[in-house]
């Protein structure tokens, strides 16, 4: 898989080409701003950007450019935001553009060298990965949600796992136990919560987030 | 002063009232009496309005002395030889003091042909009086009808001829003279400036009747000593021609009293004039209400200015105070040495000095509201630019900090942590003992928590997203967190201005934490929408109440009042005990 990884700071940039490469994915190039990084997919036409949400030439720049890819090149570029803001809003922007081939990570998840690599890998093949950190804002709080209250814990917490971007084979690794007990426990997921079941995991991954998302 | 008017007046309505007595006793008619005494009154009376009114001037001194000479006229009626005589001689001088009156009013110097025109009716009357003193006895002269009449004690040289000439010369003299005064009168009239003629006139008309009077009747008397017999007019014309001379002569104070009247019924607008104050600015408006209080459409106002340290009138030049002259007066408000306004009017108006210090009052407050006024407002909008900058430094500075924590502070927390990464996995390449690795991911974890707080801090200070995306997600995330169940309604069209924004988000923070920490609530609400160009903010829950800005669970929205007030909007708390809390918050928008 051809990456290119943007971010100002030369210690994260250098750690996240680090990480990705010793994971096995090719670094074919490194970007220091949102202009340098457009120009630079243009030329090397990857199939992963992992992009800082905050970069020159100012606030919000990787963010939008991050979107900008993602119109210009959809189904063919995996775009992976590494983002310092627990916001799932910035999470359901990116998500919102259409299918598949997005993540929001936290950045110092950068630092949980499986995590990372695992996530670039959804990512650039086109599925989902959303930060937990991000998913836990929105499912698992402290305060008693009517709409997740008719869940039972197991189920919620596969209803986090989905939201992450999770395949089914990755959330039965996760807790251990078989594909079909996984798949049964999210029909019972998704019937309870009045939600379509979908074979696609991006589409569930963005029904799950605006569910949890949605301000009544 | 005083003392001496009420002694005047005491004396003069005795004598009225001894006249009186002695016509009863005289038999003379009650109609007559009742007439004669009243028109007497009247003088006296106006005279003493007058009086009271501007003791500086003569004007009441001479209505009463013509009141009490009018009555000594009245003695030439009677059969008592020495006050018939001197009655009949001294009659009618009133008629000189009246000339005098209508010309000179409101208290000026005469000029030449004034004086000359008085002074023709007075060496008239002079004549006349001599003659009927010194030259006049009834009983002599005129046996043929006249021999029971009273004698007269003072004549000299009882001789019909010379009784004719100076009675021809005399009354010629009054004719000419009564001629001139009306003359004069009429170009008065004309002459007259605005502010005089609402009094002038009617003084003018009736003096000009009167002189009109004596002035036929003098020409009478010398007609009939030429042999110019003026035929006798058949009643009832006859009637009116000798009741006449009355009336004429009564309208004189009658005219008097209507000219100082109306003066004083301008009070009326005065009402008008303080009611419009309020908010005219010292200008041609104002000007305009001092000119129709005053019934003076050439009066002027003019206002101080202490900066330029000279006057400006009603349309804001530069002006110098006029000098008093015989057209113009003036009337300074406020002290010699610091001056406020000053109103340039008719002379005349000083017939009224309680009008024109009226005026001059409301007029003053108007000057000194709109100074006051102007200085409040400048200093009002002052100090709510100075508040503005405060809270826009304030969030500017919040905004840094939270931009310096996420560029530096927490890049740098991530870096470690990164480096910390790679020395675990050398660490662990090299073979390093469980415990040392163990105490590596330990460290790692410490190093999770640590960025977790710094961004959890960063988001207190100021939440990136208010900035970036706006309200809507920047509420959600606060209702999100709250430690209970919160509604959230919102629906914004576009973004706000930076202060406005912040302002509610704020207010929602603080009064979420209320919630949360004093209400004891199960269910809470926010909403913020759009309502005639201005953000209504509300955070009600269903918990204890008892809230107030005051006490220790308001002093967050306590703190919040000057930055709301700073964007020029409002907030409230209404907290009855038990019955929940609502915060309120209208924060206008441009």
């Amino acid at each position: 898989m051809r990456v290119i990884v943007a971010d100002d700071s030369a210690v994260i940039r250098e750690g996240v080409v680090r990480i990705l490469t010793s994971a096995g994915l090719d670094v074919v190039a490194e970007a220091r701003d949102a202009d340098e990084l457009m120009a630079l997919v243009g030329v090397h036409r990857p199939d992963l950007v992992v992009v800082d949400i905050r970069m020159p030439p100012g606030g919000n720049a990787g963010l939008i450019a991050a979107e900008r890819l993602r119109d210009e090149h959809p189904g063919s570029l995996g775009v992976l935001v590494l983002s310092q803001y627990l916001e799932p809003d910035y999470a359901m922007r990116l998500l919102s553009k259409g299918t598949g081939g997005v993540g929001y990570l936290l950045k110092d998840r950068v630092a949980e060298v499986t995590e990372l690599a695992e996530a670039a890998r959804r990512v650039g093949t086109g599925g989902s990965a959303i930060d937990p950190a991000v998913v836990d804002e929105l499912v698992r709080t402290r305060r008693h949600e009517d709409r997740l209250s008719q869940l039972t814990s197991r189920e919620r917490e596969v209803l986090g796992l989905i939201a992450e971007g999770r395949s089914n084979r990755s959330i039965a690794d996760a807790l251990d136990v078989a594909l079909k007990t996984v798949e049964s426990v999210i029909a019972t997921i998704f019937s309870k919560l009045g939600l379509e079941p979908s074979q696609d995991d991006n589409r569930r991954v963005l029904a799950v987030l605006a569910f949890l998302e949605r301000r009544a | 002063m005083e003392q001496r008017r009420w002694l005047a007046g005491a004396a003069a309505i005795a004598f009225a009232g001894v006249t009186a007595v002695v016509g009863a006793s005289q038999g003379a008619p009650l109609t007559f009496l009742v007439l004669d005494t009243a028109t007497g009154l009247i003088f006296i009376g106006a005279g003493l309005v007058a009086w009271h009114r501007r003791p500086e001037v003569a004007t009441g001194r001479l209505l009463v002395a013509a009141g009490a000479l009018w009555f000594v006229g009245s003695y030439g009626a009677t059969a008592i030889p020495p006050l018939a005589s001197l009655g009949n001689a001294l009659a009618s001088y009133y008629d000189v003091l009246l000339a005098y009156l209508v010309l000179s009013f409101p208290g000026g110097s005469l000029s030449a042909a004034y004086r000359a025109a008085i002074g023709a009716i007075l060496a008239g009357f002079l004549v006349r009086t001599a003659a009927r003193l010194f030259v006049l006895d009834l009983p002599t002269l005129f046996p043929e009808f006249c021999a029971e009449c009273p004698p007269n004690p003072f004549v000299i040289i009882p001789s019909r001829p010379l009784l004719e000439v100076m009675e021809l010369a005399g009354n010629a003299s009054i004719t000419v003279g009564a001629l001139a005064v009306i003359a004069l009168a009429v170009g008065r009239w004309n002459g007259a400036q605005p502010g005089a003629r609402r009094v002038l006139r009617p003084l003018l008309a009736a003096g000009m009747v009167a002189m009109l009077a004596a002035g036929m009747d003098a020409a009478e008397t010398a007609g009939s000593i030429v042999g110019v017999r003026i035929p006798e007019y058949p009643p009832p014309l006859g009637e009116i021609v000798g009741w006449a001379p009355f009336v004429a002569r009564t309208l004189i104070p009658i005219g008097f009293l209507i000219g100082t009247l109306r003066l004083h019924m301008a009070g009326g607008p005065l009402a008008t004039l303080a009611a419009g104050l309020g908010t005219a600015p010292p200008g041609i408006e104002l000007e305009t209400a001092v000119r129709t209080a005053l019934g003076d459409t050439s009066a002027r106002v003019l206002t101080y200015e202490p900066q330029l340290g000279g006057w400006i009138d009603s349309s804001g030049t530069a002006a110098e105070l006029p000098s008093e002259d015989s057209r113009r007066a003036i009337t300074i408000l406020g002290s010699e040495d610091s001056p406020r306004a000053a109103i340039v009017h008719d002379p005349i108006l000083r017939e009224d000095p309680s009008l024109v210090s009226a005026v001059s009052g409301v007029l003053l407050l108007a000057v000194d509201n709109e100074r006051l006024t102007t200085e409040v407002r400048r200093q009002l909008a002052e100090v709510r630019a100075s508040r503005s900058r405060i809270v826009d430094a304030a969030d500017s500075a919040r905004k840094r900090i939270e931009r310096d924590l996420h560029d530096g502070a927490q890049q740098r927390l991530v870096a470690v942590a990164l480096a910390l990464q790679d020395a675990r996995a050398e660490a662990a390449r090299a073979g390093a003992s469980p415990e040392i690795l163990e105490r590596l991911d330990a460290t790692a974890e410490e190093l999770r928590a640590a960025v977790h707080e710094l961004r959890e801090l960063a988001r207190g200070i100021h939440p990136a997203i208010l900035t970036d995306e706006g309200l809507a997600p920047a509420l959600a995330t606060l209702v999100r967190r709250a430690p209970l169940d919160v509604r959230l309604e919102i629906e914004l069209k576009d973004r706000e201005s930076a202060a406005i924004e912040s302002t509610a988000y704020y207010i929602v923070a603080e009064a979420l934490a209320n919630v949360a920490r004093h209400a004891a609530a199960s269910h809470a609400s926010v909403s913020v929408q759009k309502q005639d160009g201005a953000l209504r903010v509300e955070v009600s829950d269903d918990g204890r109440g008892g809230a107030s800005t005051a006490g220790q669970g308001g002093t967050g929205l306590r703190g919040l009042a000057d930055r709301v007030a700073a964007v020029n909007g409002t907030v409230d708390v209404v907290s009855p005990p038990a019955g929940g809390t609502r915060v309120t918050a209208v924060l206008p928008c441009e």
